[in-house]
């Protein structure tokens, strides 16, 4: 849920609610949203998944909060530079 | 309510932690600079702060929040956010949650959508699977004074036709 609020955030500059709100899809239904939004999240989320396997042994934490804090990093900086390649 | 309780009961600093880790979040999604006394003002508009009580109902409200406004996928509602399990720190408070949820003019409408998309046939089954702490959660208010909840019982057995019969 945090992720996907701050791939959203990093991607589109906005909020989940927003995004289907500015472009007509209906809510929470992602296939209702532009295909290039779509594609954005599809492969955002393939890198974001690439990339934490790749740091798997090098995320961790006292607690599970530490770690979802580090998930939610990873996948913040992936959001960004994988937002350098969209073309809005 | 049903038998199935967590065993392990929050204590009020893991509580008030868990509130502020919280509402620390759903902020930083605004993107918005916190202040500590931001939160002490927002927190009394739950009550006293000095009672446990209020400490879970800013939980709870913050959690339906949380679940809300993380919704790209109305399906993660019933196979993630709302299939509790007992391991999960967030269990005892579970229905409290769930009601803070469904307090959502459109919670109900998202639920049945996430529902429609986990019956659909093309949907995988091992997450369809993930759907069962939701569906346990339902059935433990089925006959709770609870706002939603499923009948598990057999579609054909109505009590009272039986009763009349």
């Amino acid at each position: 849920m945090r992720a996907v609020v701050t791939e959203t955030n990093e991607l589109f500059g906005c909020t989940v609610g927003e995004l289907y709100k500015e472009t007509g899809g209906k809510p929470n239904r992602r296939e209702t949203l532009p295909h290039e939004v779509q594609q954005a999240y599809m492969v955002n989320e393939t890198l974001s998944a690439y990339e934490l396997e790749r740091m798997e042994g090098s995320i961790g934490g006292e607690s599970q909060d530490e770690v979802n804090d580090q998930i939610n990093a990873v996948v913040r900086e992936q959001s960004k530079q994988t937002r350098r390649w969209l073309p809005w | 309510m049903g038998s199935t309780t967590a065993s392990i009961t929050m204590k009020l600093p893991e509580l008030k932690k868990r509130v502020r880790r919280t509402w620390n979040i759903l902020n930083e999604w605004n993107g918005v600079v916190l202040l500590p006394e931001q939160f002490d003002q927002e927190m009394k508009t739950f009550g006293d702060r000095r009672y446990k009580k209020t400490w879970i109902k800013a939980l709870c409200k913050f959690q339906a929040m949380f679940a809300y406004a993380g919704c790209l996928d109305s399906w993660m509602l019933v196979t993630k956010t709302f299939a509790f399990r007992p391991e999960r720190w967030d269990y005892e408070y579970r229905h409290q949650i769930f009601d803070e949820f469904l307090m959502y003019p459109e919670a109900v409408e998202i639920i049945k959508t996430g529902l429609e998309d986990i019956f659909n046939k093309d949907f995988d089954v091992q997450e369809r699977a993930g759907a069962d702490g939701f569906f346990r959660l339902l059935e433990e208010r089925e006959g709770a004074d609870r706002t939603i909840g499923i009948t598990t019982r057999f579609v054909g057995a109505i009590p009272e036709a039986s009763a009349a019969a």
